[in-house]
Formats: C-alpha cells, sequence, structure tokens
C-alpha cells in the first residue's frame, strides 16, 4: 500500500451532506421540518489512480454520494474538492469542464443507454458535447473505444436493446472513457449482471484502469465485489461513514462492529468451515433514515452499544494509519478464519 | 425420423441456426421506427384506418379534377330545375341523393371533406405545438412552472370545451381559419398533459442523468433524450385527436358557428338535413356517415400505433 499522506487527493469529500424532504408538495420545501437524512457529515479522499470501494446495505447513502460528488443532486452542506477546486460552487461553465475529467458509470445498463441512440452516437456523445474532434475523428475514437471494451466495431451502428446486459455495461464503460477522465464513479457497475459476466466486467475496469490512469469510486453492496477491485475501502451505515481503511486491514482487522459483522456474512467457498465459523449476525432492520438513532446511529443492532452510544455521537477517528473508524469501542477484530486470499 | 436425428442433422441444424444468427447479425441495423411500422402492418384495423384516410385524403384533393364533371356544384343551385332535381333519394346518377336546393350529397360530402381534414390536421398541429413546449416546460422544469401551466390546463379542461370554443369564435369572429384557430388554441392541454407525464417518466431513466453527467445542456437532453423517447405517446395522441377536431369542427358547423354557407361541411349538411329528417334522412345519414367513418379511421389508426410504438412489445 502506497502512503496515500503524502499526494494530493483528486478528490476530496468534506463533511458532505444530502437531506431529501421527506413530503412532497408545492409547501413542503419551506414548511415541513421532517427530512430523509441520506448522507450526513461524511469525508474521505480519493488519490489519483487509485479505486476507493464504498459498501453498505441498500438505502444507506452510497448512490445519493456519488450523484452528490457529480452534482447530479445538490449537496445539502459540505463540500466536494476536485483537483483542488469546490465542485458546489462552480457555476454552468465550470461545471461542464469539470464533467469532462468526471464521468458516471451506472447501476441499471438497461436504463443508462437511450434507446433510441445508436452505439456510435451513445459511446461519441460525450465528445459532441465537449466538441471534441470532427466526426471522423469521434467516430474512430468510438471504434477503438469498443474494440477495447471488448464489443465489436463493427457493432457502432446497432440500438442497445439488440444487445446483452453484459455488453450494455460495456456500452457504458466505454462511452465514460470515451473523454479519459481522470476519475470515474461507478454506481453498483455490476450489481445488475450474472456472477460470470461481473468477474468479465470487473477485470475489464482493472485493465482499464491500469492503461488510462483512473481513479475510480467503486460504490457496491456486495464486499466480494469490492474486494476485488478496490485499494480502500469505506463502510457506509445510514448515511454515515462507519469506517475506512486500506482494504487488507479492512478485511483481516475491521474495527467497526458493524465492519465486522458485514464481513462475517460474507460466505465461505468451503462448507466445512461455513458451517463452524463465528457468525454476527444483526436483529432486525436498519432504523429509517427519517427518524435516525440518537448517538451512534448503529447502536440499536449494534452487540456492544452501551449506554454511552445512545447518547454520544462517536467521532470518525484515525485509530491506526490511514484508519479510521467510527466507534466508542472500536477494537480490531482479526478474522483469523477469513477465506480471503491475501 | 425425430428420434433418430443422426449428429449429422443436428450439426447442419446448429450450422442452419448459426448463419441465420449471423445474417441476423450483419444485416441492417432495425431501429424501433422501422419495427413499429413493421408491427404497425400486421394490425388489420389499423391497416383498413390507414387506407380509409388515404383515400379520403386522394379524393379531397383531387375533387376539382372530377366530381364537379360528374356531380354538378357543391355550392351553386340552379332555381329552374330545383323542383325536379331537390331531395331525391339515392339513386344511380346522385349516389348519395339530393338535398333541398337540388345539390348532389356525395359531391358535398366530398368537399366537406376538405374543411373536415383541414381542420382536423391543422386544429391538432396548433394544440400540438403549444403542448408539447407546455407539456416540456411543465415536466422538465417542474417547481413553479409546472404547477402555473398545469393549474392553467386545469382551468381550461374545466369549461364546457363546446362551449368554450363557440364564445371564442364569437369574440374572434366566423371564418374557416378561426375554427383552426379556436380549437387549436383550446386543445392544448389534454397534449401537454400527456406529454408532462411522458417526460416524467423519460426523465427518471438513467440515460438523462447519463447525458447530465456528460455536461449536456438542457435543450439537447430536452432534443436528444427526452424528445424522442416521448414522442410516441404524442405521436398516438394527436392521431386520435384529430378524429376529435373533425367532430368538434362537426358541432361547431351544426351549431352554426363553424364555416359560412354555402361552402360545404360534415356538421353544417347535418344541421340542413334536420329539417327533412323524415323525409330523406339521407341527408343526414351520408354525411354522418362521412364523419363517423373518419373518426374511427383515426381512433382506429392510433389505437394501432399506440400498440406498435410500445417499446415492451419487441417481438412481432
Amino acid at each position: 500500500m502506497t502512503d496515500t499522506t503524502e499526494r494530493t487527493p483528486l478528490l476530496k469529500v468534506e463533511h458532505l451532506s444530502k437531506e431529501f424532504p421527506a413530503e412532497a408538495g408545492m409547501f413542503a420545501k419551506r414548511f415541513s421540518k421532517r427530512v430523509v437524512s441520506a448522507v450526513n457529515d461524511i469525508s474521505f479522499e480519493i488519490y489519483p489512480g487509485e479505486t476507493f470501494g464504498l459498501v453498505g446495505e441498500s438505502g444507506c447513502g452510497k448512490s445519493t454520494t456519488g450523484r452528490s460528488i457529480m452534482r447530479l443532486t445538490k449537496p445539502t452542506a459540505g463540500k466536494v474538492f476536485f483537483e483542488g477546486r469546490d465542485i458546489s460552487e462552480m457555476n454552468k461553465h465550470e461545471l461542464k469542464d469539470m464533467r469532462r475529467e468526471m464521468q458516471f458509470i451506472f447501476q441499471d445498463p438497461y436504463a443508462s443507454l437511450n434507446p433510441r441512440m445508436t452505439i456510435g452516437e451513445i459511446v461519441s456523445e460525450p465528445m459532441t458535447i465537449h466538441n471534441v474532434g470532427t466526426k471522423e475523428e469521434r467516430m474512430e475514437t468510438v471504434r477503438e473505444l469498443l474494440d477495447v471494451v471488448g464489443l465489436n466495431p463493427e457493432h457502432i451502428n446497432r440500438y442497445p436493446h439488440e444487445f446483452s446486459g453484459g455488453q450494455r455495461q460495456r456500452v457504458g464503460i466505454a462511452r465514460a472513457f470515451a473523454l479519459k477522465p481522470k476519475l470515474i464513479i461507478c454506481d453498483e457497475p455490476v450489481s445488475a449482471l450474472d456472477v460470470s459476466i461481473q468477474a468479465q466486467v470487473l477485470n475489464l475496469l482493472k485493465d482499464l484502469q491500469d492503461k488510462f490512469g483512473t481513479a475510480y469510486l467503486f460504490i457496491a453492496h456486495d464486499l466480494s465485489v469490492v474486494q476485488h477491485i478496490s485499494d480502500r475501502v469505506g463502510v457506509m451505515y445510514l448515511g454515515k461513514l462507519v469506517e475506512l481503511s486500506d482494504w487488507k486491514t479492512l478485511y483481516t482487522e475491521p474495527h467497526h462492529p458493524y465492519t465486522q459483522s458485514l464481513l462475517s456474512a460474507v460466505p465461505v467457498p468451503d462448507p466445512d468451515i461455513q458451517r463452524t465459523r463465528k457468525r454476527i449476525i444483526l436483529a432486525g432492520d436498519p432504523p429509517s433514515p427519517l427518524d435516525p438513532p440518537s448517538g451512534c446511529r448503529f447502536h440499536t443492532r449494534c452487540p456492544m452499544a452501551s449506554e454511552r452510544c445512545s447518547q454520544d455521537q462517536p467521532s470518525f477517528n484515525e485509530v491506526a494509519p490511514g484508519h479510521f473508524c467510527a466507534c466508542h469501542y472500536a477494537e480490531p477484530f482479526p478474522i483469523k478464519e477469513s477465506h480471503i486470499d491475501l | 425420423m425425430n428420434q433418430t436425428n443422426s449428429p449429422v442433422q443436428q450439426q447442419e441444424a446448429a450450422a442452419k441456426a448459426e448463419t441465420k444468427s449471423a445474417s441476423k447479425a450483419s444485416g441492417k441495423s432495425r431501429t424501433l421506427w422501422s419495427d413499429a411500422f413493421k408491427r404497425l402492418k400486421k394490425n388489420k384495423l389499423a391497416v383498413i384506418g390507414i387506407c380509409w384516410i388515404v383515400f379520403v385524403v386522394l379524393v379531397a384533393l383531387t375533387a376539382d379534377l372530377w366530381a364537379q364533371q360528374w356531380l354538378g356544384s357543391p355550392t351553386a343551385s340552379d332555381s329552374t330545375t330545383m323542383a325536379t332535381t331537390s331531395l331525391l333519394a339515392p339513386c344511380a346518377e346522385h349516389p348519395f341523393g339530393t338535398d333541398s336546393l337540388g345539390r348532389d350529397i356525395l359531391v358535398r360530402v366530398i368537399y366537406g371533406a376538405r374543411v373536415s381534414l383541414s381542420v382536423g390536421i391543422l386544429a391538432t398541429a396548433i394544440s400540438t405545438a403549444i403542448g408539447l413546449v407546455m407539456g416540456a416546460l411543465a415536466g422538465f422544469y417542474g417547481g413553479i412552472w409546472d404547477t402555473i401551466i398545469m393549474r392553467a390546463a386545469d382551468i381550461f379542461l374545466a369549461f364546457p370545451y363546446v362551449l368554450f370554443v363557440v364564445s371564442l369564435i364569437a369574440v374572434i369572429g366566423r371564418s374557416l381559419t378561426n375554427v383552426f384557430v379556436a380549437i387549436g388554441i383550446l386543445g392544448w392541454p389534454s397534449i401537454a398533459r400527456v406529454f408532462r407525464s411522458a417526460i416524467l417518466t423519460v426523465k427518471e431513466n438513467d440515460y438523462v442523468d447519463a447525458a447530465r453527467a456528460m455536461g449536456a445542456s438542457d435543450v439537447r437532453i430536452i432534443a436528444r433524450h427526452i424528445f424522442p423517447n416521448s414522442v410516441a405517446s404524442i405521436v398516438v395522441y394527436a392521431t386520435m385527436n384529430i378524429g376529435g377536431a373533425i367532430l368538434t369542427e362537426s358541432s361547431l358547423s351544426f351549431l352554426g358557428m363553424g364555416v359560412i354557407p354555402p361552402t360545404p361541411s360534415w356538421g353544417s349538411m347535418i344541421q340542413d338535413g334536420q329539417t327533412y329528417l323524415m323525409t330523406a334522412p339521407w341527408m343526414m345519414i351520408m354525411p354522418g356517415l362521412a364523419i363517423l367513418t373518419t373518426v374511427l379511421a383515426f381512433t382506429l389508426l392510433g389505437d394501432g400505433l399506440r400498440d406498435a410504438l410500445d417499446v415492451k412489445m419487441k417481438d412481432a
């Protein structure tokens, strides 16, 4: 693991929060106090060329984080710095320039491609918008990109409905790489795909990263997927970042009880171990983000929770170099019987 | 035979299937519109509708070339022969009969088609143009735009439609152009509603976010992403709306607010025939049939288009 402290971050997220009004309607915004706090005060950094994995169960705010960074939704509070410039303060033109350097890969390969455009039009659209090259040059780039992502460049005039889910996701990846951006936000790019296709797409993303040196913010709910691709991993629970570390440490010595329980839920492909190993089973459903628990948001389900946890909100402390954790009782929990091949 | 399939036969079949899929793959790409047209051709009722509309349009367009020589003038009446030619029942010489002034009803129905079709198409064009802009503003920008435009639409829709058109014509004056304008202007709310809801659905798709994430402008997002994906519902609605506009024009003419006599229009012909309902029913029945079949044809076409443009129905 390279020492992250000495490099300048590509993306810096500071105290980002996003709240949605809980009631719709023309007066709700002004008069209603009820809000869904989707993302609450999270901070992290992404360095050039690395992959930052963001995991958590559905509804914990991972996607909202990604969308706020991209300014697809406007954050309620906090700052996002891309190469030192604050995204939330940018005007239309600055935002457009910034979007050359930052692209998005979507979860659903069926919804993310316009059914009325050909593959060539879809992949070349970022270049068209940013006036890169002539039409012929753009089409040449599209052919190269299709080749790189493993699609037949002859299919440039086909429509998305003529492709399978995995192929469509490759089209989405080709589109994200069209402008050779510095950062790509991958919002669960493989969770809609078959397991066999998942591995192919993950390997493709890895190869492309080696080739172009792109940094990824890789959002997923599947720890085993994140493990394959990430340099560092952040774990989210109910809109909060609870633990952040390089992935080896996180997978072998998770400090936060939530991370520990998540890791103990990853199935082990060995029936003998799977049957006998210790699992931490969380009781109940995650609380509603409409009415988050006081103190530590995890205390309602935490096996270690005490009186203090329901009152004091734990701060996000550095428990070891480069390893942050938000828990009053953070302590390493070595996973001895880990199946993870280090 | 089936049970004794030799490996060679199986291989052949496999090879055949492969070449078939390969030829499909190398063939020209299918666009959604060409797919839709293919599906539309298979819908018998829609094809009947199209045929009837094409027939009526052709007859109305070419009427000057042959109709008057064959059936006489649609407007002028000859008072010297009126006694012998008025209110004739349908016969070989006058297939639809004649009216109280001795004019042939068929030729009047043919010329009436010009009025009805042009009102149907032009009025729909006007309401669609207004409706698209309003719907796009309301659906895409939402918020205050949405509130203002949709409440305005509600107010428009709250008035009895024909009464509204009649009062507008009373204000702007009675002429064929004003009939287009009145029906067109007052028809926008329903188009705007349909387009707004289509936009709201399409807007939620990831490819709209994808375009925004690329840095696309609002105009580009509407023109390249939202419009092509929501236009199907408008095509369907506008097609059916043509039938509705024809009906409205007929009602107006029937009420004496439409075209000015002696120009024939299907609605005014029915009004003329009212007096002779018992003695010469063909005076009402013939233009009535013309309205019925033409409106029905547009409805059938619209129905067919709706099924054909539904992206979910992939195979046909």
